[in-house]
């Protein structure tokens, strides 16, 4: 029972990581300018794949991965720039619509690129597992945690530190006097969806060793994304990385006890759960309407 | 006999923060009750409170005699109450009559099955409900415009179909915020005459208005808060001379020119 | 009795459509497909165009009514009009559990539960395998027998289908316009507003929610027994979300636009076959321009086209009609 614990745990955590990063993207974006973006989970696919491709023409390991993560970059700026500001004065549904069409969009692309095909990313160093008791850690899991906890730290201190971080938070707090205060609202708007892909791109590449990838991986894994930013508090970005943690151990003790085959149902579940009773997150607060 | 309306230490906190405190008053029937005060005093709170959109941290409300705590804002519609409101919530996806014709809602038992088969209980339901819209909407004077979407009308004229709507759940009381805001000296004057034949009719209505030239022609009686506390109460002139709400409100000046 | 007049031309469209093309491939086969697709959007377009309340799982009520009938008649050998019966109860009883702490939820909050429901019940018909036949599905569901008459060729089958959703359809137009469908709008326009107004926001969102599964279950019953198989494919997230297409094309509060919507939208892939592989990149292409350029949707768009020019060409010939 411990064992089977302690490996559904490090299961979980690594997991768990991803999500992490899936949902500290949407909390940047959803920060940056109110709009949950359905289309985060495809730029974790579009790393991988970009990677798996580039690797097969023979770039080296890392060079390959630096361009899959700058093409990931460039295909959110685009999300930005032709789907979300021409369409600027849209309701909720209308952008949950055009992020959901954006997600489908990229999904077609890539089933155009390549193909049905499932691929895989060799382990960044080996494949000897440390065993821990009966429980064993896979090296790969170590990095997805270890570039995981350093993404979070780097994403923290840039919020906390830079000019360019408080900027994008000022114009998410008051867009208007932003503004007016000569921020250049457009650009940071820019720049958050730049930094989300890159985001769900670093997790598409630590990930694609351990779970195979194909162009239709990104949904699942945007959606566990979503509901790790809720489970957070929706625009909560540290939030959204407990979320996540939270949901991929939850969700692999629950696969452990219960069959793999309900892993899915029991993360909505969950969420469900949170919404119903706890709507403002795990760790939010709670907010009114004003009339 | 049960007073009209009356509340008893009100109080509504937000946060830690008192909105409304310790409010205790009562209003007359068949008057024009004025609620004025400056920015931020609670007004708009106190509204809420009445209206069942906020419930109260602690305190009593009566209505005839009905405690209003706990009850939904459709509940209290049913009770006869009614409002308009500080920024107009209008339904902009329905033309101006069909505005008026949800203030008869509350009229109709139609319901889904009846609706669904177009029974001719539900037809002859549905007309009734027109004329008495139609009604509403001629007293507001805006019957010419009963096709019209909504979204397409002037502010002056929005703030008169919210009027005529609020009207169409035949209310005893109505609460007006702020009806004024945003007209011209014209409409002001419209409103202002509108809101007294209003009255005659037998409809009681408190007023929240920073026009004070309104306010002192209209009202019957006005109650100052300053705060979300209870600072005065009395007749417009009692009001006007009072030393307190001078210091606080009218001696500050400038709020009178909306 | 203007506001049928519409309707008396949809009817004359589905009754004439196998008259002038007889056994034409898309009118007596796609045309089913398109008319169970109609009744679900019609009855989605109550909660989400009108009422304003959106759902990204709504192909979990079409998937409760098929897979009922689908165990039902099989396993359990029920005659299917109880079986049929038997989905819309178990629908019933599911919208009205999930619809008071659903719907108390707004715009991304809601759409995120809405979603998360419908795939726990597309998990719950690929997991239980030894019941629903898991991801290959579930076969030999037997056809409709009506007063002794089996509804066996395509032609009856259209005839049915479009019954129905014209039945359905008749029965939306008739909401809208009633005291129900006003207080079903004002929802959407001001909650506090159609509050104050006497309605009871929550009740009414529930209801609503209610009759939208509804028509979902009957369409999934009839497509169970049409198809005669069916798999968890059908009723999956990416459904939900092509229903909520339908209701965007058709511009979202308007009935005959929920049809034209889903006449669209079936159609698409129909006569897309060349390009199959386009497919999914076209559909997202559609919800991207389609919300990004015309907002209204396309059948509302087009119909204010159509006003236009047909009242630009009466001024022209009558110029004592200008107002
Ligand atoms: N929903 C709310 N949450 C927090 N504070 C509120 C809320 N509603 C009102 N307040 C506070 O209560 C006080 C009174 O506001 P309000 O009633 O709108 O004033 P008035 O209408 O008199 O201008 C203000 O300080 C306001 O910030
Ligand atoms: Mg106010």
């Amino acid at each position: 029972m411990g064992e089977v614990f302690l490996q559904s745990l490090i299961t979980g955590v690594t997991v768990g990581s991803a999500y992490a990063l899936v949902g500290l993207g949407f909390a940047i974006i959803f920060n940056a300018s109110d709009v949950v973006n359905f289309a985060q989970g495809e730029f974790v696919m579009i790393g991988a794949m970009s990677a798996v491709s580039l690797l097969a023409v023979g770039l080296p390991f890392v060079v390959a991965i630096g361009f899959a993560l700058l093409i990931t970059v460039a295909i959110g700026m685009m999300l930005e720039k032709f789907a979300i500001e021409p369409a600027k004065s849209a309701t909720v549904v209308s952008t949950i619509i055009i992020t959901i069409g954006a997600s489908i969009f990229l999904r077609g692309a890539a089933l155009l690129i390549w193909g049905k095909n499932f691929h895989s990313l060799p382990a960044f160093s080996g494949e000897i597992p440390i065993h821990l008791g009966s429980a064993t850690l896979t090296p790969q899991s170590l990095w997805v945690m270890g570039v995981t906890a350093l993404m979070v730290l780097l994403v923290r201190s840039f919020f906390k530190r830079t000019v360019t971080g408080k900027a994008i938070l000022a114009c998410s707090a008051n867009p208007m006097a932003a503004s007016l205060m000569g921020i250049p609202v457009r650009r940071m708007m820019l720049f958050s969806y730049g930094l989300s892909a890159f985001l769900g791109g670093v997790a598409g590449v630590l990930i694609a060793p351990i779970a195979f990838t194909s162009y239709d991986a990104g949904m699942m894994l945007g959606l566990k994304g979503f509901a790790a930013a809720i489970l957070g508090g929706l625009g909560n970005p540290m939030g959204a990385v407990a979320g996540g943690v939270v949901l991929g151990v939850l969700e692999s003790l629950g696969a452990g006890l219960i069959s793999s085959g309900y892993k899915d149902a029991i993360a909505f579940i969950i969420l469900l759960l949170v919404l119903f009773f706890k709507p403002q997150g795990l760790f939010g607060r709670a907010g009114s309407d004003r009339v | 006999m049960a007073l009209f309306l009356e509340t008893n230490n009100l109080t509504k906190t937000f946060g830690g923060v008192a909105a409304i405190f310790k409010l205790s008053f009562a209003m007359g029937q068949g008057t024009v009750f004025s609620v004025i005060g400056p920015n931020g005093a609670g007004k708009t709170t106190l509204f809420n409170l009445l209206s069942g959109i906020y419930r109260p941290s602690s305190g009593q409300i009566h209505f005839r005699g009905q405690d209003l705590v706990g009850l939904s804002p459709h509940e209290i519609s049913h009770i006869g109450i009614s409002r308009t409101f500080q920024t107009p919530q209008i339904f902009f996806n329905m033309s101006v009559l069909e505005n008026c014709l949800v203030g008869c809602h509350r009229h109709g038992v139609t319901g889904f099955v009846a609706a669904a088969l177009h029974l001719p209980r539900a037809v002859s339901e549905a007309k009734r409900m027109r004329e008495m819209a139609m009604e509403n909407l001629a007293f507001c004077g805006l019957d010419h415009l009963a096709d019209r979407d909504s979204d397409a009308l002037p502010y002056g004229e929005l703030k008169r179909l919210e009027l005529a709507r609020a009207l169409s759940t035949q209310p005893r009381l109505l609460l007006m915020d702020e009806p004024a805001a945003g007209l011209n000296d014209s409409e002001t004057k419209e409103m202002g005459a509108l809101i007294s034949r209003l009255c005659e009719t037998g409809v009681s209505v408190m007023l929240v208005e920073h026009n004070m030239a309104l306010v002192m022609a209209i009202s019957h009686r006005l109650l100052v808060l300053n705060h979300g506390e209870y600072l005065a109460e009395g007749s417009p002139e009692q009001i006007q001379s009072n030393p307190k709400v001078i210091e606080a409100y009218l001696g500050s000046g400038d709020e009178s020119d909306g | 009795m203007r506001r049928y007049g519409g309707f008396l031309v949809l009817v004359a469209l589905v009754v004439l459509a196998p008259i002038v093309f007889p056994g034409n491939y898309f009118v007596t086969v796609v045309g089913v497909t398109i008319a169970f697709n109609a009744l679900i959007a019609v009855g989605l377009n109550l909660l989400m165009g009108y009422t304003g309340q959106i759902s990204l799982g709504h192909a979990a009520f079409f998937g409760i009514g098929a897979y009922s009938s689908g165990l039902l008649t099989t396993l359990m050998g029920w005659n299917a009009w109880l079986a049929l019966l038997a989905g819309l109860l178990a629908a019933w009883l599911v919208a009205e559990m999930i619809a008071r702490p659903i719907l108390r939820l707004k715009g991304h909050y809601l759409a995120m539960a809405t979603l998360g429901f419908g795939i726990i019940i597309n998990i719950l018909m690929v997991q239980p395998t030894h019941i629903t036949g898991g991801p290959d599905g579930l076969a030999d569901i037997p056809t409709l027998t009506l007063f002794g008459w089996a509804i066996d060729s395509d032609i009856r089958w259209y005839g049915v289908a479009t019954g129905v959703m014209l039945l359905g359809v008749w029965l939306a137009l008739n909401l809208i316009n009633s005291r129900i469908g006003l207080a079903l709008r004002a929802v959407h326009g001001s909650e506090v507003g159609a509050q104050m107004m006497g309605v009871d926001i929550e009740r009414i969102k529930v209801r609503v929610f209610v009759v939208s599964a509804l028509f979902a279950a009957l369409a999934g019953s009839l497509f169970a027994h049409q198809q005669g198989f069916i798999s968890p494919d059908s009723f999956s997230f990416h459904f939900s979300i092509e229903l909520v297409v339908m209701v965007v094309l058709g511009g979202m509060a308007s009935t005959y636009g929920a049809v034209f919507g889903a006449a669209v939208l079936t159609l698409l892939p129909e006569t897309l076959v060349v390009f199959e592989e386009y497919e999914v990149l076209i559909l997202g292409a559609i919800m991207m321009g389609i919300m990004i350029f015309l907002p209204q949707g396309l059948w509302v768009s087009l119909s204010q086209k159509v006003k236009q020019i047909i009242a630009s060409n009466r001024s022209t010939t009558n110029p004592s009609a200008i107002s």
